[in-house]
């Protein structure tokens, strides 16, 4: 991660490339602080829009994300202003932010939940519902009366989640090294 | 002079987190995320965010990524948009000219090549169907004009000579197709590719009975005063309230009913059967049922825009796909008609995604000419 990786976002490959890798932590940030997921997209798509039509050259990755979540910040705070009826929630956002200066957590939080994210992305419905109830401590028993399905699928599911996250993982380590 | 605690990048933290979050950390990094998190409150709180049930469940649920693909195909539009706006008035008439332009090469490219592959891509099947009403009159069903909208104009007419108890509509998909329809509020079919339902024409809660050839998923709300049934010419399927898949081509051995939920009761010449749910009845050529308990996942995945199998035979898989990316599979050899192979992806990838996997093991090697899937020996 040396200098000289300017990231140019004039081409419209590139482009694509960036938004959609980053939309999942960008939204997960910016829902931190407005409920309405259809306004949260919409403040992204607009950011991203600027930038677009922007000349901006960032100096590498992190330069870019420290710009997009520091103008989303700014964007998010900024529609709780005009909102008269979120008066009280842009009040408590903004003593929140003023408490706590670290912008650099928000974003480990909004990239690890990101990274998640991704890792699960490929397992299909069903299997990733079995897996949550299995992460929250439910037996199998338990999970097949839930969900309507015999022990059997449940068994299957857990199986297929568990081989599918050791594969992913090792990916992502892999690439978690890397930055080192 | 005392040894200050060491400053951990951004990166770092993330790393150590996400090895917290797998339990896989070091006692050392172990005790680094420690000094990590006693520096500030604020490293605590994330750690404890992160590490958090509701955290994890929700990162595993968020549908974000097909999200990410929707939100782009929306800003893709408004580029296109802003960068003919800007500057004289003209550039608004090339605009219109060069999207009109491609509109036209995409409805010739479609009108052309649609379920046909050109460079050897198979496309993953679509939403469509066609109609058969009962003077033979036959309706394209697509987004504009869905069977039930149909129905419902036609039963807000005057005259309805095509409605009635003995007259009935055939719903047929092509390969490459599927359909949903709702029959009434508390019936939904959801039928696969090269499948057809005959349904009366009068569908009501005294006449709740439709004919299946192919393979349907059927949700059905429960009503224990009007049951409803499914023929299949091998076996009759009576049902209270529940959800099922129904697999009856005509070039299977067996019709197989298999019950995600609720109960139902089959009815062939030769015998009767329950079901509960988790199992799957095979009904024999001669009406002979047998059931045994199986993954109802893998034999309706279809109906949740997957395709799953696991350690099912080559010829049956492609069979299968054959009817959902419309094309004939040829073998080399006999042998690889029976290798086993298990996946589980989303159905609207294109064959090519389907064939990679397939080809991981390095067992085969799968080529596309077509609409022919040739498999050959590695």
């Amino acid at each position: 991660m040396k200098g000289g990786n300017y990231i140019n976002l004039k081409d419209i490959d590139d482009f694509q490339r960036y938004y959609v890798r980053m939309f999942p932590e960008l939204k997960y940030f910016t829902a931190k602080y407005i409920e309405d997921e259809a306004v949260v997209s919409d403040i992204i798509q607009d950011l991203w829009l600027k930038l677009w039509e922007s000349e901006i050259v960032f100096s590498g990755e992190s330069a870019l994300k420290a710009y997009l979540y520091r103008t989303l910040h700014n964007e998010a705070l900024n529609y709780l202003r005009t909102q008269t009826r979120e008066q009280e929630r842009y009040q408590a956002m903004e003593d929140w932010y003023e408490g706590e200066p670290d912008m650099l957590n928000r974003m480990i939080e909004s990239e690890l939940y990101a990274m998640l994210n991704e890792t699960f992305s490929h397992l299909s419905p069903a299997c990733k519902k079995v897996y949550v109830e299995s992460l929250k401590g439910k037996s199998q028993k338990e999970i097949a009366e839930s969900l309507h399905i015999s022990v059997n699928t449940v068994k299957k599911h857990i199986n297929n989640a568990n081989h599918y996250m050791r594969e992913q993982l090792k990916k992502l380590l892999v690439l978690l090294a890397a930055f080192h | 002079m005392m040894r200050s605690k060491k400053q951990l990048s951004k990166d770092e933290v993330k790393r150590l987190l996400y090895k917290r979050l797998l339990g896989i950390l070091s006692p050392e990094e172990a005790q680094e995320l420690a000094d990590w998190e006693a520096q500030d409150s604020g490293n605590e709180q994330l750690a404890r965010t992160v590490t958090s049930l509701s955290f994890i469940e929700k990162a595993v649920t968020d549908p974000s990524h097909r999200q990410a693909e929707e939100s782009w195909k929306v800003l893709r539009h408004r580029i296109g948009y802003h960068k003919f706006r800007i500057g004289h008035r003209s550039y608004v008439y090339i605009a219109a000219a060069v999207v009109l332009l491609g509109f036209l090469l995409v409805a010739g490219y479609r009108y052309y090549y649609i379920g046909e592959s050109k460079s050897g891509i198979l496309r993953a099947g679509t939403e469509k169907a066609f109609v058969y009403l009962s003077d033979g009159e036959r309706m394209e069903m697509n987004d504009h004009l869905r069977y039930e909208v149909y129905m419902q104009q036609e039963k807000g007419k005057k005259q309805r000579p095509d409605i009635s108890p003995n007259l009935f509509h055939t719903v047929v998909t092509p390969r490459g197709g599927e359909y949903t329809l709702k029959l009434d509020d508390g019936l939904r079919i959801h039928l696969n590719a090269e499948s057809s339902l005959t349904v009366p024409s009068d569908f009501s809660s005294s006449n709740r009975q439709v004919n299946l050839a192919g393979e349907a998923y059927f949700d059905v709300e429960s009503d224990p005063e009007h049951p409803f049934l499914v023929q299949t010419g091998r076996a009759d399927i009576k049902v209270l309230g529940t959800r099922f898949c129904v697999k009856n081509y005509r070039e299977d051995n067996l019709l197989l009913v298999t019950l995600e939920e609720g109960e139902v009761e089959i009815n062939s010449a030769y015998e009767k059967m329950h079901l509960m749910p988790g199992e799957q009845a095979m009904v024999h050529h001669d009406g002979h049922i047998s059931k045994r308990p199986v993954d109802t996942y893998l034999y309706c995945a279809w109906n949740q825009q997957r395709i799953a199998y696991d350690n099912e035979p080559l010829f049956n898989i492609l069979n299968d796909l054959g009817r959902w990316y419309n094309f004939e599979a040829a073998y080399s050899s006999d042998r690889l008609r029976n290798l086993r192979f298990s996946m589980d992806i989303e159905k609207t990838a294109d064959f090519n995604e389907v064939a990679g996997l397939l080809e991981r093991l390095d067992k085969i090697r799968i080529i596309v000419k077509r609409n022919k899937v040739i498999v050959r020996e590695l």
